[in-house]
């Protein structure tokens, strides 16, 4: 691969082909990491990006290509092979260890020991060192099970950025991937991230995959497309600016479309809250029929614990909560019975990874498969498969096959399981937290238009987002939260005149 | 429960389990004379059934990912029960067994459940109570007897004179309990809550209102094998039996949700003992 004028290459990857099944992933694809560069990755749900760089890793072998680092053939065994020659990568679906304690984790793999001896202290000061460094609210004893998945993700990035803070090999030349770093963290976290990445760049050459093209686009010096595990193009950020909507045609090959979303709020309430929570939230608000409402507020505000308590899995002090005038029962699953849904980007507790796409789908549309026989409720498999089939396609999951494992999807496409599934369900009220986490930017506009079109058709939707974005466009009111209350509440027509600095302006003044 | 290396291995147990089971039946067929008999074949059957009931109960609680230790102590205390009511309710008395072995079972569930106590701490609980309930019934008499002819008969009648009723009835369960959990609703819901407790709460499924399902199924299931059992023995005693050991590993060798696997290794670990019995 040629590089321009001088600039010094850190690792190249040349013809990689990657096969699974008679499914090619990968299809000759070539991408090149500068020395002290950041270098975006993007391209479409189940596009071969975490699979190319697991290959660059040696998490997965190649079925054909080169890869070489600074200038030598590079063939890594396994992603240790490849920490020990300083490449590190935080993969896109945690795969943390639930049971480890933080140090434990940050330290798997490379524990310090003294003689035959685990040297914990010093494991666990230096951890907390860290996380201190990065400004994450957990501490190294604390179990990785009992962490946000927000949290659990910044230690995941903690965990690859070890050596640059603790002061071990320093000086070494290293090269950090991180795979959808953002997809679950807000704003304050995601800033504190890419203020790290600018800090480091000097020292360190940065992979990153993100869905979220402006911020990407802000971030990167070039940006590498691909498409059906082929590459489509590197831009030069510095030669040539580009915008969001320029890159969203080169990773979707068609223009963006824009959303129409009917604004009125409706006069018919739905469902009346009033929750509160000691030290948590405490909030009341009410949401009319065909409307989306939207929530923003960044950790420690309470938006996601309000979700949680809204479905039901969060016990909370006192309030009711009331559906067309009446009071719902506790339990997850006497919400649902009484029309609502939740969901969240957290595959962990929302889908069974180990099942087919097609009994993910199933598992909240008991009453669309059933019959009866003998009394028995009994699956009635051609139903299963047609409403498998049909939101498959609505939501565009790839491979469009019902019979696919999750666990082998992208990350993306195991997102759009758990939409197919609430789209599917049609409750009267969805409460959505985060629900385009790590979708791509096409599916993202096909789900906007769902939405829309499903709100206009009267029901209602709750949606708690850290994507001004998506709020801006499809939300008939916005709260903003903090520390646990809603602090400014914005109607539809400000929603329409406001862009989103103004918003942005706005949440930095509250 | 224990995952022995995925779906694979399971069908690669099976398929070797069968194969070696006609090797057995084959070689021991040839070895000695008595294993084939008519008397032969219908020792295996009445030592197969309660410990094919038991492991497809046992089946459900492992799909949820808890463990049902107690199902032995179950066995033995529903023969008892049902003993002791033989001789006033005749044959209707073989529905005791379910009945209380379907309560026992509950209760493992709501220990389980209530006092959030890991199930397989829970059931070991209940075994040690439920074994010792079995011994206080029983006090003062050696053996319970039941002798009545229509009692028995529900067990030992036979069906073209070599199959006894009571495998008849055994066969019945299992292919009811194996569509059960392949092809309803509960059976799905009861393996998704092993799969992934979180996201089937979230999906909005009651998770405890099957969990105790599970426990009451594998309860309901060891009772009908006590119930049987008395019939066939015309009595009961309290000694411990060992059959729990057998019957899990029946249930984790075929793997979950539950498939005919589960026939064939429970023949399988029958005709061992057998085998052993007979070179004793
Ligand atoms: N272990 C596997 N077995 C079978 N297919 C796989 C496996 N891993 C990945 N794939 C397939 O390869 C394709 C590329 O997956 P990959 O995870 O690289 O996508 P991606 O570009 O990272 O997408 P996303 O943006 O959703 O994370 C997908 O279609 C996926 O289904
Ligand atoms: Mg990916």
């Amino acid at each position: 691969m040629a590089s321009s004028s001088g600039e010094v290459l850190e690792l190249t990857a040349e013809g990689i082909v990657k096969r699974f099944g008679d499914f090619v992933a990968l299809d000759n694809v070539n991408l090149d990491l500068r020395a002290g560069e950041v270098l975006g990755v993007v391209g479409q749900n189940g596009s071969g990006k975490s699979t190319l760089m697991k290959v660059l890793i040696g998490a997965q072998k190649p079925d054909a290509g080169r890869i070489q680092l600074r200038g030598r053939p590079f063939s890594p065994k396994n992603p240790h092979d490849a920490e020990s020659h300083g490449i590190s990568m935080v993969y896109q679906d945690g795969a943390l260890v639930p049971d480890l304690k933080v140090y434990q984790y940050v330290y798997l793999g490379r524990e310090v020991t003294r003689g035959t001896i685990l040297h914990s202290r010093g494991m666990r000061d230096k951890t907390s060192e860290l996380l201190e460094n990065l400004k994450i609210p957990c501490s190294s004893d604390d179990f990785i099970r009992d962490l946000s998945p927000a949290t659990q993700r910044m230690v995941s990035i903690a965990k690859a950025s070890l050596g640059m803070i603790t002061g071990e090999n320093k000086s070494d030349e290293r090269i950090i991937i991180l795979d959808e770093p953002t997809a679950q963290l807000s704003s304050t976290e995601r800033s504190i991230v890419f203020d790290k990445v600018r800090e480091w760049k000097k020292r360190v050459s940065f992979v990153i995959i993100s869905h979220l093209l402006q911020e990407l686009i802000e971030i990167s010096d070039r940006m590498t497309v691909i498409r059906d595990g082929k590459n489509v193009g590197t831009l030069d950020l510095h030669e040539k600016s580009v915008s969001a909507a320029e890159l969203h045609k080169l990773i979707m090959g068609r223009e963006r479309r824009d959303i129409v979303v009917r604004r009125n709020a409706s006069l018919t309430k739905v469902l009346e809250v009033e929750l509160a929570k000691q030290g948590v939230f405490d909030v009341s608000f009410s949401l009319g029929e065909g409307e989306i409402v939207g929530f923003y507020g960044t950790i420690g505000s309470g938006v996601r614990e309000l979700g949680m308590a809204l479905i039901g899995s969060l016990r909370i002090d006192r309030g009711v909560l009331k559906k067309g005038g009446k009071s719902l029962g506790g339990s997850i699953a006497a919400r649902v019975r009484m029309g609502i849904g939740y969901l969240t980007g957290d595959h962990a507790s929302q889908l069974n990874i180990e099942w087919s796409v097609q009994r993910n789908i199933s598992l909240s549309n008991w009453d669309k498969i059933l019959t009866r026989f003998l009394k028995l409720a009994m699956i009635d498999s051609r139903k299963e498969r047609q409403l498998a089939e049909e939101y498959m396609k609505l939501t565009n999951i790839a491979p469009p096959n019902p019979d696919a494992i999750c666990m082998s999807l992208s990350g993306g496409n195991k997102q759009k399981v758990i939409l197919a599934r609430w789209l599917a369900k049609e409750p009267d009220i969805l409460v959505l937290d985060n629900p385009t986490a790590g979708v791509d930017v096409g599916t993202r506009e096909e789900f906007y238009r769902l939405l829309a079109n499903s709100a206009a058709s009267g029901k209602s939707f709750i949606l708690i987002s850290e994507d001004l974005d998506e709020l801006s466009t499809l939300c008939s009111k916005l709260h903003l939260m903090k520390d646990g209350k809603i602090v400014r509440s914005l109607a539809s027509a400000a929603l329409e005149n406001l862009g989103d600095e103004d918003i942005r302006q706005i949440i930095k003044g509250l | 429960m224990l995952k022995l290396g995925g779906r694979r291995l399971q069908e690669r147990l099976i398929v070797s389990n069968l194969g070696l089971l006609i090797g057995m039946i084959v070689l021991f067929s040839v070895a000695s004379p008595g294993f084939l008999s008519v008397r032969g074949i219908i020792v295996i059957q009445l030592t197969l059934v309660p410990i094919l009931l038991l492991a497809v109960g046992e089946t459900f609680v492992l799909m949820a990912r808890s463990f049902d230790l107690s199902i032995g102590s179950i066995y033995i205390l529903t023969s008892v029960f049902t003993a002791l009511f033989a001789s006033q309710l005749g044959p209707v008395a073989i529905l005791v067994g379910p009945a209380t072995g379907a309560i026992f079972g509950l209760m493992n569930g709501m220990v389980f459940k209530f006092g959030r106590i890991p199930s397989f701490i829970a059931t070991l609980a209940t075994m040690i109570i439920y074994q010792g309930v079995a011994q206080i019934v029983v006090t003062g008499q050696y053996y319970l007897f039941a002798t009545e002819e229509s009692f028995r008969a529900i067990a030992i009648s036979f069906v073209a004179s070599v199959i006894p009723l009571m495998m008849v009835w055994a066969m019945i369960l299992t292919v009811f309990f194996i569509f059960v959990a392949l092809k309803t609703k509960f059976g799905r819901v009861v393996y998704s809550i092993g799969a992934n407790y979180e996201a089937t709460r979230f999906s909005g499924i009651n998770v405890m209102k099957y969990q105790l399902a599970a426990f009451a199924i594998s309860g309901f299931l060891a009772g009908v094998a006590g119930g049987l059992a008395a019939a066939q023995q015309g009595g009961a005693s309290a000694l411990p039996y060992p059959i729990l050991l057998p019957a899990v590993a029946a249930a984790t060798i075929a793997g979950t949700p539950i498939t005919g696997g589960v026939v064939i290794i429970a023949i399988y670990l029958t005709t061992d003992r057998r085998v052993v019995q007979l070179i004793k």
